[in-house]
């Protein structure tokens, strides 16, 4: 095998470096950290002591790297691992995944266009922003998109659905309502009934929650479902496939409405038999009004109906038909018939007259069909089948008391339901079970209730209620409601060949939810229990995409589901970002005022208007950072986008190794005397030239952060952070005396009315014509350079910047419009890791140790590992270069003695 | 008269007009009285400053008499009304150092009263004679440096300091304080011609009395001159050529300072300690006190409740279970001294508070004054090298015992701004203690625009600096913390607080009132106020 070169680092250094050694006919993978080689070059707008524009002097070395038959450039790739000694080491490359094929991108930008996620631009100093797809700047070598996602936001993670939430609402930000929808769509079919009733385990795990207050995911579900209906854009998906393949689908609940959907958008002839008479299941007949008016769940149900979807109602497997005869007409069945058989208190009293259980009075209700209940109603257990009895009850008119056997802690009821029943003026019991119901005559007079104490965890997690002995006691009431629990009605159903579980529910194989029927699968409430809705799609989903494989004659051994995408946590975004995230607090929906609460079933909690929805969809802190909306891909051309892209470790055996790793710019902000990020008209050096560049976030403009004005007085001031034993770099940065030179330089050349005076404790410009540089400063661009240090202070009205500093022994004082501060550059944060791979010194400052520096340098004191530029000391790009060159020519030292090169 | 017998040398201040012309009429009548006294006449007795009393018995008078106008007669209206009030302060001072208020006197006599001179006069001999001479032994003064040693001294400074490293980048220059209202000082030039060696008109100028010392320039000077300890070192040299300048209220503190240092009196110190305070003499604690414990007899008239302070670290003190040792022996640390060159006086202080500490056996000392704090941790054992005691200053004690929960607190209420010392902050470090046991007391904290090693000091560095650039420092600091809205600002350092306050109770020109009115208070009475 051609041995080869490896070099870490694709800046100047690293570029020469690579050129050189290929030139010699050695093989050189350059692997680069970031999407594009170039950096920090790159992001200069001019060099001194030239003037010649930075990129259009290093882009043609970086497409001929590109280019090169001998040079594999390998970028988004870091150091995973190395071992081996000279002449033979072993590395390992972890090449991040980008989700892009770097064959087939061709660098267009449609994708650019369509990402809904706005992130700071690390390459523009994070004066500007750019999507989760991106180049990180025009002239990237290669010339292929990246997706920025570091993992899954816990959102989408804790979806039971596995709904892409931090996707969503990522569109709903940037307003794109059609494409949120379609987004939804493609997991739930039921927008905004979901966003209005889900007990929304994504907002339990947003990463807002430690800061304030999590997103209000479901909330915003529910405004997109109803704003593009509203808008009249919710138009029914064309369907491409035809099928003719049959499916029933047993029950019009969530279940079954998202299966017949599923199948219905692949072609297949789907009916769906519902023993009532409206569709919606538990959302129809469990949940009252002011929580899920009917009309929306009836204008979202017509809309997956609209697509093709047969619907027989009043129509009961078990009693009208048997699953025999359903499965003699159909090709694939799928029964998800629900748990509305209410569970019984098993209480003496509980066929007196005025017991009426909870399924059966909300499906009463929900049938508009009259219902008498008393004027002092117990409501029995603590779910949400409970508070939706309870706050009905109330709507009645009548007194109810909701009683529970553990306290407020263990209910599994959804918390906006607890609150809104104790604000209604539900009263509570808690740590109480029913043991008698009194009656008097046949009908209720009391019911008889022992206190209850908490004891060890039982199955569910939550402590077991024990009755505490001698501790009964007595309610007047004239209605009892329970409310605890229910389970699929398997008698009706009748089919004696379906195995049924311990607990009476429907059996059918996690993996893929068939039954032991072949041909019949199962899934939602009548193989779980009592669940959430969001399961129940879910599950939907899950058997619509088994009964299409077992269609398509494929096997539906079930696959398995991969969770293994790291999830994103705070500390992983405290990490990436440079400041502090801004506290605010959560957009309320609007509420139903107090008093029409009580005597109306009309809608409790407002769903967010277009503003709310906007500002709320702004407090998203994008963890991904990429959504995983999955906007960019069908906007591809070359269909380069592929999601399932995994990292990959690719192992290397390089010869010799040169060291590229470049600088890090150190951020001022500690050092409060130069006012950086106190006041707004401070900047660095790099975040100057991305403002000069051309290509830069104000096109050029030297614009002040105050008022968007050009400044006319420009201060520069050298050695921020740098010769400064206190702050710990007492090095001299090397670039700073003539970069602000020729700062000052372009500003003049931007602007023929702007001054400039450069605040400077000596002025190293050594060689290379560099004296000469700053002579034509002085006398072509009219700068100024004074002698002294410097601090920062403001006039606060103006914003303009205030420089103190000494000449002559006296402390004075000059208002400039604007101040650059020279930084010093440092060590990258990376490199103590690196260093500790390849076993490498490092010299005081952090930089790598090179340990004849004066007459070897670029020996790193690991044979076969050489360094080059920045990373073993300050340099300016001249030197790095050289330096590159250097080590090329040790590296092919190595190959040309151990018979490789 | 023997040999053998005492004859006391007594210095009597005459005022001018009564006083002077009743001593006149003795003479003149041929009334006899003894010859002990020297008369120095004062055009009112309300001249006659506390410190002209304690220096007449520095310099070796045994006895002082001062005598003006009857109260209603005084020609200048109410100056002997002042010097009543001065000389009541000055007893207590002499009460409080030990030498004791009966080697001094203050008599009202008329111009006709020639008899009641001489009388007095004779009465006020016997007294000092029963007391007997003047126990203040003679100073020792340095002696005057020669053009030489003060060369090979001042170069050693330089190398000590590390003055040499400077850069003349003039970043001391840009955030002193002093040099943004005097634009003829600066830093930079100071340590510039010292280090060109033109050490003589640098000793014997005023621009190393104009440093505050407030140590903004070594925290930022890249190179970590330490600029302060530069001055410190030249004010030493500069004290040997009498080259110093007229400390506060004539040098009356320093005074006292050295009466502390050179004397060995029964003081009596403890006139601040009430009743229910628990105090011991020997224990693992010893509470430092340092001069706050008698500032009030100076100071009183301000209402500052300086003793408050050393009444509110013993009561936080023994509301956690401790009984700290504290001392009638304790004499000044000597900050003010160092400070204004009077190195031997330091060394004495030192000896003495070192000793009575370690007899004490106590293992830790907590401090209420950063300047004392300073002094013991960076000075002392500088000089003595590290002590077996540890040293906290009371805000870290606090903090540390409200972290172990032996302290509690009524609900706090109102918003603080805090002022970060010099000495508690750029000179020790301590920034992060005072607030967290101000926060630990419940109350918000609000910063002020320039806090922490940012902080601008109140501007009098040990007396030596008060003018007008430190009265600018106090007015703009007073405006900083109205600016934070807080109801109160509180110092960690007692020198802020009687500072700031001096210019808050002042008349100041073109400053309204409300724009510096602020309540200023103690950390150590703030938090005993705040104590269930």
């Amino acid at each position: 095998m051609k041995k080869s070169v490896m070099v870490i680092g694709g800046g100047i250094a690293g570029i020469q470096t690579a050129l050189d050694l290929a030139e010699k006919g050695i093989d050189v993978d350059l692997v680069e950290k970031l999407p594009s080689i170039g950096g920090r070059m790159a992001q200069l707008d001019k060099t001194f002591p030239t003037n010649d524009c930075s990129i259009c002097i290093l882009a043609p070395k970086m497409a001929d790297c590109y280019a090169h038959p001998n040079i594999n450039v390998r970028t988004y790739s870091e150091i995973k691992d190395i071992s081996g000694t000279a002449g033979d080491f072993k590395v390992d490359v972890l090449k991040k995944a980008r989700f892009v094929d770097e064959e087939k991108c061709n660098g267009c930008g449609d994708c650019f266009k369509v990402c809904p996620v706005s992130l700071p631009n690390e390459f523009d100093m994070d004066m500007r922003e750019r999507p989760a797809i991106y180049m990180p700047f025009l002239q990237a070598v290669p010339r292929t998109a990246t997706i920025d996602r570091a993992g899954v936001a816990p959102c989408s993670s804790k979806c039971p659905a596995g709904l892409s939430a931090q996707g969503y609402v990522a569109l709903i930000r940037a307003e794109k309502f059609k494409e949120a929808l379609d987004l939804i769509r493609r997991t739930v079919p039921l927008a905004s009934v979901c966003g209005r009733i889900c007990h929304h385990p994504c907002e339990e795990g947003c990463n807002r929650t430690d800061i304030d207050d999590p997103v209000a995911i479901a909330g915003l579900k529910a405004f997109v479902g109803d704003y593009v209906r509203q808008q009249g854009e919710d138009v029914p998906t064309p369907i491409e496939e035809d099928r003719k393949e049959k499916v029933a689908v047993v029950g019009a609940g969530p279940a079954g409405l998202a299966a017949a959907y599923r199948l219905a958008l692949k072609g297949f002839k789907v009916k769906i038999l519902e023993a009532t008479s409206k569709p919606g299941g538990m959302l129809w007949w469990g949940i009252p009004d002011y929580r899920l008016p009917k009309d929306v769940l009836t204008a979202e149900v017509d809309h997956l109906l609209a697509h093709g979807i047969e619907i027989e109602y009043g129509k009961t497997v078990g009693k009208d038909l048997t699953l025999e005869d359903l499965k003699k007409d159909h090709d694939a069945v799928f029964l998800a018939i629900g748990a509305h058989k209410s569970l019984t208190l098993g209480v003496p009293g509980e066929d007196l007259e005025g017991v009426v259980h909870g399924v059966d009075f909300l499906h009463k209700i929900a049938d508009k069909e009259t219902v008498k209940i008393g004027k002092k109603v117990a409501v029995i257990g603590g779910g949400n089948a409970a508070m939706d009895a309870a706050r009905t009850a109330l709507r009645m008119g009548s007194d109810v008391t909701v009683i529970y056997r553990r306290t407020k802690d263990e209910m599994p009821a959804i918390g906006a339901e607890i609150k809104g029943a104790e604000e209604e003026g539900v009263k509570f019991e808690f740590l109480a079970s029913p043991v008698k119901i009194q009656g008097k005559d046949g009908k209720i007079s009391a019911i008889e209730c022992i206190r209850m104490k908490l004891g060890e965890p039982d199955q569910s997690g939550r402590p077991r209620p024990v009755p505490v002995d001698g501790s009964e006691f007595t309610v007047e009431v004239d209605t009892v409601i329970p409310a605890v629990s229910q389970a699929p009605d398997l008698d009706t159903l009748g089919s004696k060949n379906l195995a049924v579980t311990k607990w009476k529910t429907l059996e059918a194989d996690p993996g893929n939810l068939s039954t032991n029927v072949p041909g019949v699968f199962a899934g939602g409430d009548a193989v779980s229990g009592p669940a959430s809705a969001v399961e129940a799609f879910a599950a939907g989903n899950k058997a619509a995409r088994y009964i299409e494989k077992l269609l398509n004659g494929e096997s539906i051994e079930p696959e398995p589901e991969e969770k293994d995408e790291h999830v994103i946590t705070l500390e992983d975004i405290k990490a990436r970002m440079k400041g502090e995230i801004t506290k605010s607090e959560r957009v309320l929906r609007q509420h139903l005022p107090d008093d029409k609460r009580r005597t109306s079933f009309e809608e409790v909690e407002k769903v967010f208007t277009k503003e709310e929805a906007l500002k709320e969809a702004a407090r998203c802190v994008s963890c991904g950072p990429c959504s995983q909306c999955e906007a960019c891909a069908p906007a591809c051309g070359p269909n380069a986008i592929d999601y399932t892209m995994k990292d990959q470790i690719v192992t290397l055996n390089p010869a010799a190794i040169v060291v590229a790793t470049g600088f890090d710019m150190w951020d001022p902000t500690a050092a409060s005397e130069y006012g950086y990020k106190k006041y707004p008209n401070v900047y660095t050096a790099m975040e100057y030239e991305r403002m000069i560049n051309a290509a830069g976030p104000t096109g050029g403009h030297i614009v002040r952060r105050s008022d968007g004005e050009h400044p006319k007085k420009l201060a520069f001031i050298q050695c921020v952070g740098s010769r400064n034993p206190q702050v710990g770099h007492p090095y001299c940065c090397s670039v700073c005396c003539m970069h602000a030179t020729k700062e000052a330089m372009l500003a003049r050349e931007h602007y023929e009315d702007i001054n400039s005076t450069i605040f400077y404790k000596d002025m190293r410009a050594c060689a290379k014509g560099f004296n000469e540089y700053v002579e034509r400063a002085k006398s072509d661009y009219g700068v100024s350079y004074i002698n002294s240090d410097a601090t920062v202070q403001e006039n606060a009205e103006t914003h303009n910047p205030v420089v103190v500093f000494d000449v002559g022994g006296k402390q004075q004082s000059e208002e400039f419009d604007a101040v650059v501060l020279a930084t010093t550059l440092v060590p990258r944060k990376d490199t103590v890791e690196l260093a500790k791979k390849l076993g490498l010194k490092l010299t005081e400052f952090g930089f790598f140790e090179s340990p004849d520096s004066i007459l070897d340098f670029g020996k790193s004191g690991v044979p076969g590992i050489y360094l080059a530029g920045y990373c073993a000391g300050p340099a300016d790009i001249p030197e790095s270069v050289a330096q590159g060159s250097s080590a090329a020519a040790k590296a092919a030292e190595v190959l040309a003695n151990s018979g490789g090169g | 008269m023997s040999e053998d017998e005492f004859e006391p040398n007594i210095v009597a201040f005459c005022c001018n007009w009564c006083s002077y012309a009743g001593a006149d009429l003795a003479g003149v009548s041929r009334m006899q009285y003894p010859p002990n006294a020297r008369i120095i006449r004062v055009m009112c007795s309300g001249r006659v400053e506390p410190y002209f009393v304690l220096r007449a018995l520095e310099l070796g008078a045994d006895g002082v008499l001062i005598a003006g106008c009857h109260i209603g007669d005084c020609h200048y209206i109410s100056g002997n009304v002042e010097a009543e009030k001065r000389m009541k302060t000055t007893q207590e001072l002499l009460d409080i150092v030990g030498i004791g208020r009966d080697r001094m006197r203050l008599e009202w006599i008329s111009a006709s009263e020639g008899q009641k001179f001489a009388a007095t006069m004779k009465e006020f001999t016997e007294q000092i004679k029963k007391l007997g001479p003047n126990p203040m032994p003679k100073q020792t003064k340095a002696g005057k440096t020669d053009p030489a040693s003060l060369k090979r001294k001042t170069d050693q400074l330089i190398e000590d300091t590390g003055a040499f490293d400077c850069v003349e980048c003039g970043k001391c220059t840009t955030v002193c304080p002093v040099a943004k209202y005097d634009t003829e000082f600066a830093p930079r030039t100071i340590v510039l011609k010292a280090t060109e060696g033109q050490v003589d008109s640098i000793v014997k100028s005023k621009d190393i009395w104009t440093c505050i010392t407030c140590e903004q320039c070594n925290s930022m000077c890249p190179y970590k001159v330490d600029y302060s300890g530069f001055i410190r070192g030249l004010r030493t040299e500069a004290a040997t050529l009498d080259a110093t300048p007229t400390c506060s209220q004539g040098g009356l503190m320093q005074g006292m300072m050295r009466a502390q240092a050179y004397g060995d009196f029964e003081q009596k110190r403890l006139g601040w300690l009430t009743p229910e305070l628990k105090v011991a003499d020997s224990g693992d604690v010893f509470y430092f006190t340092g001069c706050v414990s008698y500032f009030d007899a100076i100071f009183g008239d301000r209402d500052l409740n300086l003793s408050g302070i050393p009444q509110a670290v013993v009561k936080i003190l023994n509301s956690a279970g401790i009984t700290p040792v504290v001392s009638n022996n304790e004499v000044c640390c000597g900050h003010d001294l160092n400070w204004t060159g009077d190195e031997d006086g330091v060394k004495r202080l030192m000896k003495k508070n070192v000793e009575l500490i370690k007899a004490s056996g106590a293992k830790k000392v907590v401090f209420s004054c950063p300047e004392c704090m300073r002094t013991f941790d960076m000075d002392y054992q500088d000089l003595m090298g590290d002590f077996d005691f540890e040293m906290a200053h009371i805000s870290e004690f606090v903090d540390d015992l409200i972290q172990d929960g032996k302290l509690k607190f009524k609900k706090g209420s109102g918003t603080l701004t805090f002022q970060d010392s010099c000495r508690l902050g750029r000179h020790l470090g301590i920034y992060d203690s005072p607030r967290s046991a101000l926060k630990g007391i419940g109350t918000e904290i609000v910063e002020m625009e320039n806090t922490k090693d940012k902080a601008t000091c109140c501007g009098v560095s040990s007396w030596a600096t008060c003018d007008d650039v430190a009265r600018k420092l106090q007015v703009e600091r007073l405006k900083e913390a109205k600016k934070t809205g807080a109801d109160c600002l509180v110092t960690g350092c007692y020198k802020c607080l009687i500072h700031l306050a001096c210019a808050r109770d002042n008349k100041l020109e073109g400053v309204p009132k409300e724009q510096v009115d602020i309540k200023i208070k103690d950390l150590s009475v703030a938090i005993a106020e705040a104590l269930e």
